[in-house]
Formats: structure tokens, sequence, C-alpha cells
């Protein structure tokens, strides 16, 4: 069930990414609409295409190695997160062998 | 936010990064804030970090690893060093995070270190100071986990380079022991606020300069200047 929660999230996160990059660039081409004639936007939107797959494949390959670190924790349940460390230097935290 | 200073990644920066997807066990209001600052973390840290401008320090791996091995013994799990280091090495090839060693401190850097160290070290025995007193006995006697934290100030301080930290006690309580920290505007990125605080010291001749940039949250959030900041941050420690 964990590894679902994760991938849902990660899926979720990266899917508004690409919804705000697809934002972005299809601003981008009303932008350019303005400027420039037909023909030119036809190239304009193939480079906006290279860049959409561009973002896509990032995103993809970025979200898979957030997946591998998440099951890494979530196989066994452990939750880890900045405030430990934060605790752990205050209130000398896990005693001998720490740094 | 940042230009083209060099960032330097504080511990639990690191393992926020890490955290990102974990579901939290606990779901309040504390859970949730914690899941909301670790979005903040990622989404600042991939934007500061464009261009391979991060680094953090061999130190901070260490207690990264450290944190997440002891935590892992609490949950009744066993887990080796390389493998704790190889999840840590992902982050770091994720974000373009770069590592500085101990070999890679210069001469002026080490005479810093030294001397924030001595410092700290005075303030807090004597107990004199605005933070004097606030810390309990036991952050006292364990000042070598505190240790780290200074390290990072003093590399800092040295080289004109930001940090990023959710470290209270090294954002606000440290720059307040050691020279003069002027508390920027509070600055909102997806929600949480974060904070700029400059230190400024006078060590011999140098005079040096360091940004940290907290993410902040609770009282340390609706605090107007650092020293306020270290009084809610040894608030939060008390209740601990």
């Amino acid at each position: 069930m964990r590894v679902w929660g994760i991938a849902y999230i990660l899926i979720s996160e990266a899917l508004m990414r690409l919804a705000l990059n697809w934002l972005r660039n299809a601003l981008t081409l009303l932008k350019a609409s303005a400027y420039f004639l037909r023909g030119r936007l036809k190239s304009v939107g193939r480079a906006l295409l290279r860049d959409l797959n561009e973002d896509l494949s990032s995103i993809v390959k970025e979200d898979c190695e957030l997946m591998r670190i998440g099951e890494f924790f979530s196989r066994a349940g452990v939750y880890v997160d900045g405030d430990d460390v934060n605790r752990r230097r205050r209130l000398g935290g896990y005693g001998e062998g720490s740094t | 936010m940042v230009g083209m200073a060099r960032v330097l990644l504080d511990t639990n920066v690191i393992i926020d990064l890490m955290g990102r997807g974990l579901p939290i066990p606990t779901v309040n209001k504390r859970g949730a804030i914690r899941r909301v600052r670790r979005g903040v973390v990622m989404g600042l840290i991939r934007d500061l970090c464009r261009g391979g401008l991060c680094v953090t320090t061999q130190d901070v791996i260490y207690e990264a690893v450290n944190t997440v091995i002891h935590r892992f013994a609490e949950y009744g799990h066993g887990v080796s060093t390389d493998e704790v280091m190889g999840i840590i090495n992902d982050v770091l090839r994720l974000y373009s995070i770069g590592v500085l060693g101990d070999d890679d401190l210069s001469n002026e850097d080490l005479e810093v270190v030294a001397w924030v160290i001595e410092e700290v070290w005075n303030q807090l025995v004597e107990g004199g100071g605005p933070c004097g007193g606030r810390f309990s006995d036991d952050a006292v006697n364990n000042i070598l986990n505190e240790f780290l934290g200074i390290k990072l100030l003093a590399i800092a301080l040295s080289r004109d380079w930001h940090i990023v930290t959710t470290d209270c006690g090294l954002a606000c309580c440290l720059p307040v022991i050691i020279g003069n920290a002027v508390w920027g505007p509070r600055r909102m990125y997806d929600g949480v606020g974060t904070v700029r605080i400059t230190v400024e010291a006078q060590h011999g001749t140098r005079r040096l300069h360091a940004i940290i940039i907290l993410i902040a949250e609770g009282q340390v959030r609706r605090s107007r200047s650092a020293l306020e900041c270290c009084t809610a941050c040894c608030g939060l420690i008390n209740r601990q």
C-alpha cells in the first residue's frame, strides 16, 4: 500500500509539473503568435513539442529515481525527516557514534 | 534568489530531500507541516541547485548516514552503511549536489572554524550572551553535536557562501552568538515561510559574511529578529 501511496504522490506531482509546463508553453505560443507569421509559428510549435518531450523524459527519469529512494524507506516502514537531525543536534540524539 | 553564490546544504535538507513521497505516520497539523516543508525544500533546492551551485560537506553525509541508520534501528530494522550511502548518492546526483571534503578546506577556512567554536563554547559554557542559559545542560555537554552546524557556518562565513537549513539553532542562535545577524524579510515559498539571515562577523582583520536561508515553521516563522528566533527555537527545544 505504501508503495502505491508513494507512486500516487510522485505521479500527481509529476502531472502537476507537466501541466504547468504545458501552460507555460501554451502562453509562450500565444505570445509568439502576436509577433510571428504563420510559417514561423510552425517552427515555434515544433520547438515547443521538442521541449515538452525533453521535460517529460526528465520528469520520468527523476521520478524513477525518487521512487527508488521512497521504496528504500517504505519497504521497512521507516519515516525520516530533517527534524530528526535538528533534534539530535540539540539533545545529543543517538549518543555514541554521532558525528 | 541567490545569484551566483555557492549554496551549502545542511543535513536536514538532504534528509528532507530523501523523505519526499514518504507517507507521514501521523496525520495531524504537525504531520501536514512536515509534508509541506518537504515539498518546499525540494522546490527550493531544485531552483537553487540549477547550474551545479550546491555543495554539502563530507560531515553532512556522515550525519545523514548515521541519522538514517539509527532511524532504521528504532523501527527494528538493520540497514548497511553501503545501502544508505547508495541512496544518499542518488539524492546528490538527482539534485546535482557536490561534496566538499576536509582536504578542500583552506587554512583560512580552518582558522574561522576554530574561532567560531571558541566563541560558541565561551557563550554556552559561561552562560553569557543572548542565548546563554537557554540551552539545556545536555546540549552544552553535547556541544560536539553542534559542531557540524558551527563548521557549516564557519565555511560559509569564510567563503561568503549561502547556507540552506531547517535548523533554527544554526540559523538564529549561532549567528547571534558570534556576530551581527540581520533578519531579512520573510518570503513565502509555496505557502511556507523562508527567511534570509545575513551574518556578519569580524575575525582579526577579516570581515566575514554569509547568508543563511532558513526554511522556517511555527514560532520561528513568526519571529521578527534572529534573537526572537533564537528564543523561539530554544522554546521548541525545551518542549521536545
